[in-house]
């Protein structure tokens, strides 16, 4: 019994696992971990080059994996520079997705709402589909809803560092106030488990990138990051049961067994 | 007073850099031109001369000026 799918700019994705392509020790490793992880969205860069040099063929990895690319803004500071790489990661990788990422701290890689929310809106209005990484402020969700996105990719922890969910509260606050909107955490995943939790809260999908990559296995961790990903989903579906805080006896007995004293 | 002779006026050259590397282009050139003449493959680059992007249809229209800096960009792996 699968999960459901869920849509994204009129795309039906049946996997909720949305995989980085970055850091994977080769790119054989890559297009494996990219296969075991079922993903059908896989984000990639745009970098300036300092002298001409190929990539060692992991774009190519990419590309023929047949899954969607999804086109990154990495360290871009102002929503001028990131709007700039949006329209090369157009060209060069022929779709208006892009996942909209403008950093404001060099140490926390904390998204820059104001910026991000100016840059989302100018894409919009050049037919970008944006996908923008943000923090899980509800009103700055809120203000790149008013802009146009229609997809929010809020942080669970800071990029890279494998903490977690840091804010469940704030989580699931963004579910509960924005019901119809795709929401995909982003950044911050380190273990199966926080994908699984993610999903329990009611996200519709999980990106994760480094706790693959830098898996001592990451073709195994693929695997198990997919499956987490679609336990946690069918548990949200299935609707998990209310919290109690004293014990209710699950074993319908009568009374007592034996009425000797 | 003799004629003067013929001669074709001296090569005029600017000077651009490419990904920092300074360059001395002829005049006229093109952004299409130097990528040409550089050897990179048109379509595996995305172009910006002084930080303004510069799309792939534009370029063979973009003429070089003195000083113009010329950056390209490729696709990589990325999170």
């Amino acid at each position: 019994m699968p999960a459901g799918p869920f849509t994204v700019y009129g795309t039906q994705l049946e996997s909720r696992f949305m995989i980085g392509s970055a850091r994977y020790p080769s790119p054989q490793v890559l297009r494996d971990a990219i296969a075991a992880s079922g993903a059908q969205v896989v984000t990639v860069g745009v970098k300036r080059m300092l002298a001409a040099g190929s990539d060692n063929g992991f774009v190519e990895m990419v590309r023929a994996s047949g899954a969607r690319l999804l086109p990154n803004t990495a360290g871009c500071r102002t929503a001028r520079e990131a709007v700039t790489l949006s329209r090369m990661a157009r060209e060069l990788y022929g779709t208006p997705w892009i996942k909209l990422e403008v950093i404001g701290d060099e140490h926390t890689l904390q998204p820059e709402s104001w910026e991000l929310v100016t840059a989302a809106e100018e894409l919009v209005k050049d037919g970008f589909e944006v996908f923008p990484y943000c923090t899980d402020d509800l009103i700055a969700c809120q203000r790149l809803l008013d802009v146009g996105c229609r997809v929010l990719m809020p942080w669970g922890a800071p990029i890279g560092s494998g903490q977690g969910l840091l804010n469940p509260s704030a989580l699931r606050t963004l579910r509960e106030r924005l019901p119809e909107v795709p929401l995909v955490v982003d950044a911050g995943i380190g273990a199966p488990s926080h994908a699984a939790l993610a999903m329990e809260l009611g996200f519709d999908a999980v990106l994760i990138n480094s706790a693959v990559a830098q898996a001592r296995d990451p073709v195994r961790m693929a695997a198990a990051f997919a499956r987490a990903v679609e336990a946690g989903r069918l548990g949200w579906e299935a609707g998990v049961m209310a919290r109690q805080e004293m014990a209710v006896p699950s074993t319908p007995v009568t009374g007592r067994p034996f009425l000797v004293q | 007073m003799p004629a003067r002779a013929l001669t074709s006026p001296p090569a005029v050259t600017v000077t651009v850099t490419l990904n920092g590397e300074a360059l001395q282009v002829r005049a006229g050139t093109t952004l299409a031109d130097v990528l040409a003449q550089r050897g990179i493959d048109p379509k595996s680059v995305a172009t910006a001369v002084n930080a303004e992007f510069v799309p792939r249809t534009a370029r063979a229209a973009t003429v070089l000026r003195t000083n113009d800096s010329i950056t390209t960009f490729q696709a990589i792996v990325g999170g």
